[in-house]
């Protein structure tokens, strides 16, 4: 890589942006919390603004309101927008909800992020031991002479044989608890590069799609032609190079001897007794369940994009499509011209969705009224228990004998007060019984509230008190 | 159903999809159960649906299927479908709104095409006549909006504000045939525009 390459990564590349973004210690904390963190994927828009609230909270009682002056909708909106490209928004079927889900490149930041922390331990010992597993099969399985690989073979059994003899004699060597650890650590770091890898390979396959997508869209030459140039560069998804790789883990995943095997290692791996204080261990042992829906997310968009690669490459819409943009422009170029004096009226037609049916008898038509049949019998229940005396303590205030108190006071005066009122008629029922009078004096025609003026009014109590209330003025007139 | 009916062995999810069709475009998101027993009953629906000279479009990989009259040239039938009739906005909404279908389908892997307002707005703006009346252009194309939805291809989205989602079946309805029929009508209505110019109609010049 030359100064110029890498100073278009720097300009260019959605990873590098992020790093280089005001907001990076945010985007990457709330990226970590939201997708890597749980290792998840395809969340809803609300969830992830939840999320995003919860570190913007956090954040805002440690730093200051005006840290982070924007609402997560807007943040969550930048980040996925065209120039930022951190998070992928998408809709999937069925949902109205926009998805959302985090770029390649933004996980590759977060992944160095996290490795600038360093390790506790370096897994030096367990990475040598499976550089060495590498190497070897590398060289074995590319070996065309089989003398040589019978000769390797051979070798490897003679040490298998060496290691039981030594195990009969009581040799047994247990790996040590720092071993145990560094193999621990290695077996977690592969995993998460494996989930890792997922996101990469359908990232890739949704690049080839859009490679493919460019050239059908400025294809001059024939459909044929087309095609022969499409699959002649093995450029279809499922039989790219990143296609069939990911079939070949797919099968290997899927076969069920191996599956039985890693569940069998990984439940053995569990009891290992160096390592049952490390709670990474739980994690390692649960991490195939992650991959299943990793893979098979990445699984569905192959096989999305290849079935939307077809429907686009069937020769019936092929010739449609360019008609139809040969039309549309035409339309447009049409609708231009008469920009300032559009057609009026109706102008074209289209069939409605529909057959129309008219169901006259879904009208409702006359219906004598029912008889309502009560039920009055009333069951005797087991209510011993239960304290009556909440029912029988509300009373009703009748507000036509309220109405009459003033109507009488009023038989002698044009108007009256409600003191006046009160004090011809005494209040009996307090404060319930003012309210009923306010609320006659609200629906009156013939009474006005004042609000300015203040009025007392006091009642007597049973046990001999004195209530007091004070309410706006209320003076009721005669009706005209 | 009488007894006679049941032994000419009207098969069980019959009437329940063909009634579904009736009454609308069918879409495999929405009724998942409706939609496999037409899969499984397809050649029963186009016997039955043709009877009354109606055509089945079942579109599998597009995920919709519904009701289209046949052909029929002599207009001897009476229409069972009816025909909405369209201004010309709304007709050029349409047929842009198809061309943004193409163009998304051509790039994009996505499967949904989502747009807000402000989107289509942007969109027909340009063939609108410029006007001081702002509001009154957006007004209006707001209700030409509203007569998309209702005519079924145009979805506001639950929960979000001013955003639609352009139904698929679009492609079934606006199809080649229908735009070179809009084309010809736009054509012919230049025409007789260019041959007796309204006043100050000096923007169909260039048509000429």
């Amino acid at each position: 890589m030359d100064f110029y390459a890498i100073n278009s990564l720097r300009e260019n590349h959605a990873g590098w942006s992020l790093l280089r973004a005001q907001n990076a210690p945010l985007a990457l904390a709330f990226f970590m919390a939201a997708f890597t963190g749980p290792n998840q994927r395809n969340l809803g828009r609300q969830q992830l603004i939840d999320v995003l609230d919860d570190v913007l909270f956090g954040l805002r009682d440690a730093e200051g309101e005006e840290r982070f002056p924007r609402r997560a909708v807007e943040y969550l909106d930048d980040w996925a927008s065209d120039e930022r490209k951190w998070l992928r928004k998408y809709y999937v079927p069925g949902e109205d909800e926009p998805h959302y889900d985090l770029s390649a490149a933004a996980e590759d930041v977060i992944r160095w992020v996290e490795s600038l922390r360093g390790r506790e331990f370096v897994a030096t010992q367990s990475r040598l031991t499976s550089i060495f597993a590498v190497l070897k099969q590398l060289v074995q399985q590319s070996e065309t002479d089989p003398e040589v690989r019978l000769a390797e073979l051979r070798r490897q059994r003679d040490g298998i044989d060496d290691e039981m003899q030594r195990i009969r004699d009581g040799n047994i060597r247990v790996m040590t608890g720092p071993e145990a650890l560094d193999h621990l650590q290695q077996l977690t770091t592969l995993a998460k590069d494996l989930l890792s890898d997922f996101r990469e390979v359908e990232q890739n396959f949704r690049k080839l799609d859009r490679q493919v997508r460019e050239q059908i869209a400025t294809w001059d030459g024939t459909q044929g032609e087309l095609l022969e140039s499409i699959f002649g560069n093995q450029q279809d998804i499922s039989s790219s190079l990143q296609g069939r790789t990911f079939q070949g883990f797919w099968d290997y995943l899927m076969s069920p001897q191996l599956r039985t095997e890693l569940q069998d290692l990984l439940h053995r791996a569990t009891r290992i007794e160096a390592l049952a204080h490390t709670d990474s261990l739980h994690a390692v042992a649960n991490l195939h369940q992650d991959w299943l829906p990793a893979v098979e997310q990445t699984q569905a968009t192959v096989r999305q994009l290849s079935q939307q690669m077809r429907r686009l490459l069937d020769d019936k819409v092929f010739l449609e499509n360019k008609r139809i943009m040969q039309l549309i422009r035409s339309v447009e170029s049409g609708a231009l011209g008469t920009r300032e004096a559009p057609p009026s009226g109706l102008f074209m037609e289209i069939d409605a969705p529909s057959v129309d049916v008219v169901l006259p008898f879904e009208r409702p038509l006359y219906e004598p009224s029912r008889k309502v049949m009560v039920d009055d019998a009333v069951l005797t229940a087991d209510d011993l228990d239960v304290d009556a005396d909440a029912l029988f303590s509300q009373f009703f205030v009748d507000k036509e004998r309220l109405r009459g108190n003033i109507d009488a006071v009023l038989a002698d005066a044009e108007q009256a007060t409600l003191g006046d009122v009160t004090a011809a008629y005494p209040l009996s029922q307090g404060l319930a019984e003012l309210v009923a009078y306010y609320q006659l004096a609200t629906e009156s025609d013939w009474a006005t509230i004042n609000p300015e003026q203040e009025q007392r009014l006091s009642w007597r109590l049973p046990d001999g008190s004195t209530r007091e209330a004070t309410i706006e003025h209320i003076i009721f007139g005669r009706p005209a | 159903m009488t007894p006679s009916e049941t032994e000419t062995r009207t098969p069980e999810e019959l009437p329940a999809v063909v009634t579904r069709l009736f009454k609308g475009v069918l879409y495999v998101e929405n009724d998942e159960k409706i939609w496999q027993s037409l899969l499984g009953l397809t050649s029963q629906v186009r016997d039955y649906v043709s009877v009354l000279g109606l055509d089945l479009i079942l579109d599998e990989s597009e995920g919709y299927a519904f009701l289209r009259s046949r052909e029929d040239p002599d207009n001897t039938l009476p229409r069972l479908i009816a025909r909405r009739t369209l201004t010309f906005n709304v007709s050029l909404l349409l047929a842009l709104l198809r061309g943004r279908m193409l163009e998304f389908d051509t790039n994009s892997s996505e499967l949904r095409l989502i747009m807000t307002e402000q989107e289509i707005a942007d969109m027909v703006s340009v063939f609108l006549p410029e006007s001081s009346n702002e509001a009154k252009i957006l007004d209006r194309l707001g209700a030409d909006i509203k007569k998309v939805v209702e005519l079924g291809f145009l979805r506001k989205l639950k929960g979000q504000a001013d955003t639609y989602e352009v139904a698929r079946v679009l492609k079934a309805y606006v199809d080649a045939q229908w735009l070179e029929e809009f084309d010809a009508r736009l054509a012919d209505y230049r025409a007789t525009l260019a041959g007796e110019p309204l006043a100050g109609a000096s923007a169909t010049e260039e048509g000429k």
